[in-house]
């Protein structure tokens, strides 16, 4: 589904709420002050928001994948997902980072979902989404191993255990 | 034994399939391709590799599996042979090897048939 789309729908249900135009400036102007104000927490600034209050940005992904985000709206684990990364432009709230986390949770009328408000403009926000990935480390297949050995998932217990027959080793074995 | 580097698709095939990996893994040590320490016998390519093996030839793995060990065994031939190779190489060089004896193999089988009934 295009972003367009995904924008015009979510559009549909904020002017049925009457969260457009002067309305949804002043709202949300009250909510970015109140929250600088009162939600600031080691410098982060957080509030929760319904998820149709927050705007895609056509300049970000074209499509959103409505299969994964169904599955993160009826799966939604707060621990599990980060806060979507939002900042402010002419008075809108717009994405940054969690697209599929905001439309899941507007998929299954989610009341709130916690948001990460960042002081930064449009064209920092582009920069900083284009070097995110970075310096971001990126979990490998040798770290799931542990873990899943530890809670006894089923295939990697296999994998172990079919390994140690055969005196196959690999990193992140452990002795049962 | 050795060492692999293989683990997601060691794990997706625990999951879907355990017995296979269970018979690579067999299968590699009956090989002997990692005697002489030699490195990446347990990497994906060959797990890889042996599983498209195990696919291509589901109904003759056992015919499959003998010709790999009177044809291909030993680390020095896997040093020699396989190691230079890359992934592809080394499925379509195995693949020759198997289908080439297994054509043989059905041709010898057919003309002691021909010629008992005869």
């Amino acid at each position: 589904m295009s972003v367009d789309a995904v924008n015009e729908e979510m559009q549909k249900v904020r002017n049925i709420e009457g969260f457009s135009g002067d309305a949804e400036r002043a709202i949300v102007s009250s909510l970015v002050a109140s929250a600088k104000a009162n939600s600031r927490i080691g410098g982060k600034i957080y509030l929760v928001v319904p998820p149709m209050y927050i705007h895609f940005p056509k300049w970000q992904r074209c499509r959103v994948d409505i299969n994964h985000a169904s599955r993160i709206g009826t799966e939604y684990n707060e621990g599990k997902w980060d806060p979507v990364k939002v900042f402010v432009v002419n008075g809108q709230f717009v994405c940054f980072e969690g697209m599929h986390r905001v439309y899941g949770t507007f998929l299954v009328n989610r009341q709130g979902v916690l948001i990460e408000l960042l002081e930064i403009s449009l064209t920092e926000a582009i920069y900083l989404f284009l070097s995110q990935g970075k310096t971001r480390y990126q979990l490998k297949p040798t770290d799931y191993i542990r873990p899943s050995l530890v809670v006894e998932e089923p295939e990697y217990v296999a994998f172990q255990d079919i390994c140690h027959t055969h005196n196959v080793t690999f990193l992140g074995m452990m002795t049962r | 034994m050795g060492s692999t580097t293989a683990i997601t698709d060691a794990v997706k095939m625990c999951q879907k399939n355990p017995e296979l990996w269970d018979k690579i893994l067999d299968l590699i040590g009956r090989l002997g391709w990692n005697g002489n320490d030699n490195k990446g016998v347990y990497s994906s390519y060959n797990i890889r590799t042996l599983r498209n093996l195990y696919a291509k030839y589901a109904d003759r793995e056992k015919d499959m599996e003998n010709v790999l060990l009177t044809a291909c065994s030993g680390s020095e031939y896997y040093h020699n042979n396989l190691m230079p190779l890359a992934q592809r190489q080394r499925f379509d060089y195995l693949n020759q090897i198997i289908s080439t004896r297994l054509e043989n193999i059905d041709f010898l089988t057919q003309s002691k048939r021909k010629a008992k009934t005869a």
